[in-house]
């Protein structure tokens, strides 16, 4: 059993990917039948099957893609589980981040990237699958007991566990991290959020844990995937330096860190490379490949190019790079292969409702413009047939999306007739809808350099410019547009959301109490959903929870407070060596094996270094 | 010559767009009825002219689509355009294509064609060329002839003002504005406008300076004529020669700026175009909309040279010095 260092995205109520959903990437076309992130074998249909299925048409590249009709698109051999006789255990591994991390030590976990380098090298006491299931990461805990009223959990840890450094790793350990992570002078915000829902974490002898949750709630869970921080490194220096951060020590050892996960530091080159070696001493199940180099490659393109040199391993791709320029380049078709799978993020307008416009307080303005919103034609000519249309927050694969809801359909027509009676006539004058002497012409706000959503933007306004409706776009830099948003001015506005681990998260956009205090941007309230949002919340049965959280859904589909476009899938390259590979809904990393479980088989090795 | 010719080229383009490149004919028969909603439109572009003169109904409405609806059959005729597209005018099936007989210069991401967008690109750097450098002269005008005028102390403190001024990088000086300011073709030509006035105000300084001194503004002195007398009608003509090769070189720089600035996707708001943001979308697609790399490029490249032969040409008819060289 292996585990990652998660805990920290796991809680994050909802990342924004703004220019990753929209800019560029496209959506998930992965069918229905898929299991969320479970390999797409046997019976998944869409853009899951890839070479499973036989071709439906010729391969085209660009506007005309076809995924399904895509070789390279999920060959057998990169779901291909870990065999032990072909496999080699001495290779090296090239991934790729877009970005240098601000500090290898977990508390100070501030994006994407940052967990994907720490997550190598540590080790909890929980983790989640590629299902978004919470586990015990067995490894390290040998035993695990619940209060009746779910409030206190004991934990007993295996004998013998050690750090990089040779020093036992003991319940201590986990206590010091939770004291530190929720010491006001470490400034580590975004782990301390969540983490803060225990009451208390206290080592009862050195392999015992007792943990007390301040509520006893089935999302309390989430909150105990804190990372742990060695407590003999971290102990010195405290007294001088309170932050963790600052000080000339702290700053080596968060450069240079000591962890006890399955891989270990080795060296750190700012926006060049990261090390990590496999470390021989690990408690759990080791990783497949001997060392593990990260190259830090901010630009998408150069990624692709490194990739297709086969100077790295693995790369998140663009849409446009996976329908278009993949299929064009033969060094790709040599030496690459993709990976498709559905992922639950969703791309949407939305529709400023709080009553700051005349525009979109009726809920059948709203539904008009979303039956104004060409989306399928949307998804087959600028998407290249990558995403999956939306029909509300969840996506359709997940136990939250009740069953059988359809997205509305395209019909200007009826369009037209719904803004009539919301009382938005056309005037024979200068044919625009006016209501009360106004005129129906609105901005839709978006962030700078998002190509896709300025594409998406021109196709809507011609649409609604023949409703009589005028649409104009604002871009602007991603944090201005925070600012507009958290303040609520704007009267339209594009985005997009990733998931978390629970729908809890998504309390934060829909309950009537994120409207000043989370990101209720739009200004939805409505006391049925906040009401079901409470109920959810401490609903321990999965199967009621799952028919709440289906009645949220369905309601706020119901009002359309935005017009949700599209579920865009995960896309990668890899080289054609990697197998091994899962699928979670967000992605092929963070969550447990990930890389861990990532192989390659003796006849293709590629790095025989000592 | 040559720089005139150019220049006089491209502002007629920019001027003439409407009936260059649109989707509204130019002259039409519809339902027994004359039209002329394409030279409405450059009417239009006169200032205060669309108070007086308003498109013609049905061609006014933004869902009447006059490619549809004349049906030469029933008596209806039309003189198109030569670029029967509008700058705005998707076509989803037509993505990214490459220069064809419907679309000389092909088409864009959303199928919008290039060429209508390059030809209504003009419009829009012209625009802020001509309007931003307006704005800079008049504010590098003012403060160049009060300290060239004034002298002294006042002379002192303004030259330092403007070398402050002068230390802002321009560009990003820009960028910071734009992020207060709602992001509009306007805004961009105001910021402009007002960031680069320096170089006007120094050289009116200058030309102020070596001015007053001379016996005709003495002579007015004399007669008794106050100071806003003599800088507007005795100085002020006569610093103009040298302003005005600044302006001209100002205009280019403004355009590049201008272009820039839509690159970034700070300046003009899409959908509207502008070569910047052709050359931006152009960028976006570099592996399959590489046809749409060169039209903005030579564009802004011409623009810019032309501007500059201009005022080259301008500083030599001017400038006394260099006729003694």
């Amino acid at each position: 059993m292996r585990a990652c260092l998660v805990g920290d995205l796991a809680r994050a109520a909802l990342p924004l990917v703004l220019s990753a959903i929209l800019g560029g990437c496209g959506g998930g076309d992965a069918g229905t039948t898929a299991s969320p992130g479970g390999p797409p074998a046997g019976g998944a249909t869409g853009g899951g099957g890839g070479s499973s299925e036989a071709p439906r048409g010729p391969l085209i590249a660009g506007v005309g893609y076809d995924p399904r009709n895509d070789p390279l698109v999920n060959p057998l051999t990169l779901q291909q589980v870990h065999d032990r006789a072909q496999a080699t255990e001495s290779e090296w591994f090239y991934a790729n981040l877009d970005g240098n991390p601000s500090s290898l030590n977990p508390i100070f976990f501030s994006s994407t990237y940052d967990n994907r380098a720490q997550g190598m090298m540590y080790d909890g006491l929980f983790t989640f699958d590629a299902k978004m299931t919470w586990k015990l990461n067995t490894s390290v805990v040998e035993s695990f007991e619940e209060s009746p009223d779910h409030k206190v959990w004991t934990v007993r840890m295996r004998p013998g566990l050690k750090w990089h450094d040779g020093h036992p790793f003991t319940a201590h350990d986990v206590a010091f991290s939770f004291q530190q992570i929720m010491d006001e002078r470490v400034p580590c915000p975004a782990v301390r959020d969540g983490t803060d829902q225990l009451e208390t974490v206290e080592a009862l002898d050195d392999r015992t844990v007792r943990m007390v949750h301040k509520e006893p709630l089935p999302t309390a869970k989430w909150n105990a995937l804190y990372p742990i921080i060695p407590k003999h490194i971290f102990e010195q220096g405290k007294a001088e330096d309170p932050t963790l951060k600052t000080s000339a020590y702290y700053a080596r050892v968060n450069r240079e860190p000591v962890g006890n996960g399955p891989y270990k530091f080795v060296e750190w080159k700012d926006n060049d490379k990261i090390v990590f070696e496999r470390w021989d001493a690990y408690h759990g199940t080791p990783g497949h490949f001997k060392r593990v180099v990260f190259r830090i490659i901010p630009d998408d393109n150069v990624s692709l190019m490194t990739l297709e040199k086969g100077e790295v391993d693995e790369v998140e791709l663009t849409s446009p790079q996976f329908a278009d320029a993949t299929v064009k380049s033969e060094e790709f078709k040599k030496r690459c292969i993709k990976a498709m799978a559905p992922q639950w993020s969703l791309s949407y307008f939305g529709w400023n409702i709080d009553g700051s416009n005349p525009f979109f307080s009726d809920p059948r303005v709203r539904r008009a413009m979303t039956h104004a919103c060409n989306i399928p034609g949307m998804i087959a000519k600028i998407a290249y047939n990558l995403p999956q249309q939306s029909a509300g927050m969840f996506h359709p694969d997940s136990w939250m999306f009740p069953k059988g809801l359809k997205p509305l359909p395209y019909d200007l027509a009826l369009a037209g007739r719904l803004l009539d009676e919301a009382g938005w006539h056309l005037s024979d004058e200068d044919g625009w809808r006016y209501k009360d002497g106004r005129r129906f012409s609105f901005t839709v706000v978006l962030s700078q350099g998002n190509t896709t959503a300025l594409e998406i933007c021109a196709v809507f306004q011609q649409d609604l410019k023949s409703l009589g409706v005028e649409m104009q776009t604002q871009v602007m830099e991603f944090a201005t547009l925070q600012e507009k948003w958290r303040k609520h001015e704007f009267q339209a506005m594009m985005a997009g959301w990733g998931t978390g681990t629970d729908p809890d998260t998504t309390w934060n956009i829909w309950h009537s109490e994120s409207y000043t205090k989370g990101r209720n941007y739009v200004g939805f309230k409505d006391p049925e959903v906040d009401a079901l949002y409470e109920r959810g919340r401490r609903e321990f049965d999965q199967e009621k929870r799952g028919a709440i959280y289906q009645e949220i859904h369905r309601r706020i589909y119901e009002k359309q407070p935005y017009t949700f476009l599209w579920h865009r899938p995960i896309l990668w390259g890899f080289n054609r060596r990697i197998r091994g590979v899962e699928f979670s809904p967000r992605g092929v990393w963070g969550f447990d094996p990930s890389i861990f479980a990532w192989w390659v088989s003796k006849s293709e090795q590629l790095y025989n270094l000592k | 010559m040559v720089g005139l010719a150019l220049l006089i080229a491209l502002l007629a383009v920019a001027f003439f767009a409407p009936i260059l490149a649109s989707e509204q004919p130019i002259l039409c028969r519809y339902k027994g009825r004359l039209y002329a909603p394409g030279l409405v439109q450059v009417l239009h572009r006169i200032p205060g002219s669309p108070w007086l003169v308003s498109m013609p109904k049905p061609f006014r409405f933004p869902s009447f689509s006059p490619r549809r609806e004349i049906r030469p059959e029933e008596g209806d005729w039309a003189l198109w355009p030569p670029v029967r597209f509008g700058p705005n005018e998707v076509d989803l099936d037509l993505r990214l294509r490459g220069r064809s007989p419907g679309h000389w210069l092909g088409t864009d991401e959303v199928g919008r064609d290039v060429l209508a967008r390059m030809i209504h690109g003009a419009a829009v750097s012209m625009q802020v060329g001509f309007i931003s450098m307006g704005i800079a002269a008049l504010i590098g005008l003012a403060v160049g002839a009060l300290a060239g005028y004034a002298g002294g102390r006042t002379d002192q403190i303004i030259s330092r003002f403007i070398e402050i001024v002068m230390c802002f990088p321009t560009f990003f000086l820009i960028l910071a504005i734009l992020v207060w300011l709602k992001p509009s073709i306007y805004n961009v030509m105001i910021v402009i406008g007002i960031t680069s006035w320096t170089s006007i105000a120094r050289y009116t300084r200058g030309e102020f300076l070596r001015l007053r001194t001379l016996d005709y503004a003495l002579a007015a002195r004399a007669l008794g004529a106050g100071p806003a007398r003599i800088i507007v009608r005795h100085i002020l003509p006569n610093s103009l020669a040298p302003v005005l090769v600044v302006v001209t070189f100002g205009i280019a720089s403004a355009i590049l700026t201008e272009s820039a600035l839509s690159w970034l996707g700070f300046g003009v708001m899409p959908p509207q175009p502008s070569w910047g943001n052709i050359l931006r979308s152009a960028y976006d697609n570099l592996r399959t909309g590489g046809h749409m790399i060169y039209p903005p490029c030579i564009a802004i490249f011409f623009g810019v040279l032309c501007f500059n032969l201009v005022s080259d040409a301008l500083r030599d008819v001017t400038d006394p010095r260099l006729h003694e060289g």
